[in-house]
């Protein structure tokens, strides 16, 4: 059995950068992902990262952007914490070899982005996760003599022993199909956000839920989980992400009389409203039949506004974007886009060093809430968010190492999963498909828990995800084999998922008000003297979630109106 | 054949399964060869290095890698020689060499010159290039290594990469054909270098096989047919003269009319 003093479940940023904070503080580290370290879908994070480096800026007002961002619901003393280390973190990156673009002085480069009250994003043309990421696992392979890695396992379950820890985790080797135990004093989730859930998704197929169920069923809260976020430009298409770099740029959004109508909502702002904001205003257009495209249901963003040199040199992947998949020229005319589901807020309940209610259990990056990101996250916040509390995780969970005896855990978990997935493979051909379920759960969560939510959708959509997970019960795959069956790792996602789900819409269900990323059109105002608190999903007896609430930590900026 | 597509395993990599390759083995395994992270340049500053704009632009080209190795599929030198470093890894070689944070762009290129299968054991054929999802030009950062090992480091490599590459440099220069009957002895320092002799009497199997096919004829190995014309020796003479060798990058491209908006564009058409 793998013994380690810290094991990171997930290998994207907040997962990497864990492990190379965990590897310098001298304990036994290893890294386990059910994908190849660069295939993680931080990789998809294209815009940049935010840090008041800038000499006229301050950790202060970048604070205040995020708390502003968050409509209030973000946890200010975590927010601190992120704003104000962000500068040294990123002045690390760039010593380690992220290739951030230069202004003219050859310093770093920063450029506008949503929410933000000054330039404050640095970048790497529009593939700054991709860079971030694959210089993270250059580190990683220099410090391959501290840092295990076990690339393409997937975890299965954590292990939590008699007194609530968690010791280790259960995980299958997709190559070979063997399980083993592994044994950890801590054990850090990093494994990324629940995109799948919905569909269209601008998030990865691996992006499945796993971390937060794996949790939720070991018992550990789940927070903020109604606020989803619909990006305000994706695709119309297909959902792929097109970059909120593109508005930082200068890109205009249009509706089909050809105005540029965040006049109305965000008459500072404009297309640089917070995302909650311009995806609304954008819904907003194409309900009231103002859309374009053939079925009326998109927006026009304009970036042919932006100087074309520019664009092919800093949004180079959203040209390509649009030439392969839209058949559009992005620097000759306009391309058409609308909201899509990009990320959410909520996740496993965590301290500002990852600490999870469950002892030796910690969180980083989307799969956690700490919650930095409140109703509404910043764009380029998330990359901050993976490193700043990716390596705060790390180093507190090393140093927790120190003092904790290596765990003796049975084989009974071991035992329990192996079941599981002989069962999954045994089943009859009688049910529903795996994938015709997982179609169903996205559609529905993408008719009733998107950018405008009402009472009636949100109870049908729960009764639907109900149903779901007992058809989900008796699921088939096709199948059979050892040897990298995604299959039957494709059923166990859908599990995942469905667990996710219902807390999804259970919160969503229980704000009766309007903030954020969560507008109900019942409930129309944020309501302060109510809802001011986080709602938090733990598993009940019954299996059903149950609700409880937790204040929001103020310190500094009293909730105000937001306007932008 | 029309609507039919084939799909296989990637090539120059063992298959697992189906269509699943062991990336490891091959890709991943020759990425790890080439020192794959960055060797800072001492001391590291409070704040950023400060470096030239274009500089950062210019390996963010080899950063857009996604690593999925479509180019060491289609790599026809790696199918030849399976050691060799091939298109990947030299490209993410050349994203340290192009760094100007990067300490030891010396030693990297003094490695992927002197190993027989680094950087001259590419032969352009522009497979990569071809492959590539992503613009990377795995090819084009090749040859960017070499002029800088060559060019500005002046590493003379024990394989002849360099002088194979400068013969042919003088061939063209001289004959405007091709003129293959020189290239073999200038590849060794020309025709009277002592290491000329031992090294031909070596090739003299390829020499038999030139003549054997008629790539050279002995009338043409002794006389020089063909002369470069002018204008070619112009063209030389324009790029030897630069201040600064010409480097086509895809991500610092365009010109002044690229600097104007689509609008401005059509506005200057209309007038």
């Amino acid at each position: 059995m793998p013994e380690h003093d810290v094991l990171i479940i997930g290998a994207g940023l907040a997962g990497q950068r864990a492990a190379l904070a965990a590897a310098q503080n001298g304990v036994s580290v290893a890294i386990m992902s059910k994908v190849h370290p660069v295939r993680s879908h931080s990789v998809a994070a294209a815009g940049g990262i935010n840090a008041a480096i800038d000499v006229s800026d301050d950790w202060r007002s970048h604070a205040y952007d995020t708390v502003k961002g968050s409509d209030f619901l973000g946890d200010q003393d975590a927010i601190e914490v992120m704003c104000r280390e962000a500068p040294g973190e990123v002045m690390h990156l760039e010593h380690i070899g992220v290739t951030f673009h230069r202004n003219e002085r050859g310093e770093l480069d920063l450029r506008a982005f949503g929410g933000a009250s000054i330039n404050r994003t640095a970048y790497v043309a529009d593939i700054t996760g991709q860079a971030i990421l694959h210089v993270l696992y250059e580190q990683l392979l220099k410090h391959s003599s501290v840092v295990a890695r076990y690339e393409e396992w997937f975890t299965t379950s954590l292990i939590i022993d008699d007194d609530g820890a968690c010791v280790g985790v259960v995980a299958r080797d997709i190559r070979s199909g063997r399980i083993e135990t592994f044994a950890a004093k801590s054990v850090i989730l990093a494994s990324g956000g629940a995109g799948q859930c919905f569909k269209p998704t601008t998030n990865a197929l691996i992006c499945t839920a796993d971390g937060m169920a794996q949790a939720y069923r070991a018992g550990a809260p789940l927070m903020d989980m109604e606020m989803i976020q619909y990006h305000p430009t994706t695709l119309a298409e297909n959902g792929f992400l097109i970059t909120e770099g593109a508005r930082g740029e200068g890109a205009h959004l249009l509706n089909k009389d050809g105005e540029r109508f965040m006049s109305k909502s965000a008459p500072n702002k404009m297309e640089l409203a917070s995302r909650d904001v311009v995806s609304r205003a954008e819904q907003t257009e194409i309900n009231e039949g103002r859309g374009v495209g053939a079925d009326g249901k998109g927006i026009y963003l304009d970036i042919t506004v932006v100087p074309r040199k520019r664009t092919l040199e800093a949004l180079r992947e959203i040209v390509n974007i649009g030439k392969d998949f839209a058949g559009v020229d992005i620097t000759r005319e306009p391309i058409i886009i609308q909201p899509g589901q990009h990320y959410i807020m909520g996740g496993v309940k965590t301290d500002i060093d990852g600490q999870t209610p469950i002892t030796g259990l910690y969180a980083a990056g989307e799969v956690a809430c700490v919650s930095v990101h409140g109703g509404n996250r910043l764009g380029a916040n998330s990359l901050l968010d993976t490193l700043i509390f990716g390596r705060r995780s790390g180093e507190h969970a090393a140093q927790r190492a120190l003092s904790t005896p290596v765990p003796r855990i049975s084989d009974t978990a071991l035992r329990r999963d192996a079941k599981m997935i002989e069962e999954i493979i045994a089943r009859p051909r009688s049910g529903r498909r795996v994938s015709e379920i997982k179609e169903e759960l996205g559609t529905t969560m993408n008719s009733h828990c998107a950018v405008f939510r009402d009472g009636p959708g949100l109870q049908s959509a729960y009764e639907t995800v109900r149903r779901l997970k007992e058809e989900a019960a008796h699921a088939y795959i096709d199948d059979s084999g050892t040897v990298f069956n995604q299959d039957v790792l494709g059923a166990i996602e859908l599990g995942y998922m469905l667990d996710t789900a219902e807390t999804i819409v259970a919160a969503a269900i229980e704000r009766t008000e309007s903030r954020g990323a969560q507008f109900r059109t019942d409930f129309p105002e944020r309501n302060d003297a109510e809802w001011l608190k986080h709602i938090n999903t733990t598993r009940g007896a019954n299996g059903e979630p149950e609700i409880s609430y937790s204040p929001v930590t103020i310190t500094q900026w009293q909730p105000e109106e937001r306007k932008y | 054949m029309d609507g039919v597509i084939v799909v296989e395993p990637m090539g120059n990599m063992p298959v697992i399964k189906d269509l699943i390759v062991d990336m490891d083995a091959v890709h991943w395994q020759k990425i790890r060869s080439v020192t794959p992270w960055l060797i800072n340049r001492e001391p590291v500053p409070e704040r950023e290095y400060l470096v030239a704009r274009e500089a950062m632009v210019d390996v963010t080209q080899s950063m857009a890698c996604i690593q999925c190795g479509a180019c060491v599929s289609d790599c026809l030198a790696m199918e030849v020689d399976p050691e060799f470093v091939g298109p990947a890894a030299l490209a993410k070689a050349y994203r340290f060499v192009g760094d100007p944070r990067d300490d030891e762009p010396f030693e990297r290129l003094r490695h992927l010159a002197e190993n027989p299968d680094g950087m001259y054991s590419c032969t352009h054929c522009f497979k990569c290039v071809d492959a590539c999802p992503k613009g990377v030009n795995p090819m084009g950062q090749i040859m960017r290594l070499r002029r800088i090992a060559g060019d500005d480091y002046k590493i003379e490599d024990r394989n002849n990469g360099y002088r194979h590459e400068q013969a042919f440099v003088k061939n063209i220069r001289a004959n405007g054909l091709l003129h293959e009957a020189d290239l073999l002895p200038d590849s060794y320092g020309g025709k009277f270098h002592p290491r000329a002799i031992p090294e031909l009497l070596a090739s003299l199997p390829v020499v038999i096989r030139g003549l054997l096919r008629r790539k050279i004829t002995p009338a043409k190995a002794l006389l020089h047919p063909h002369k470069a014309p002018k204008p070619l020796q112009a063209i030389f003479d324009q790029i030897e003269s630069e201040p600064k060798r010409y480097e086509l990058n895809l991500y610092v491209s365009g010109d002044d009319k690229d600097n104007e908006t689509a609008g401005a564009v059509t506005e200057g058409a209309k007038r």
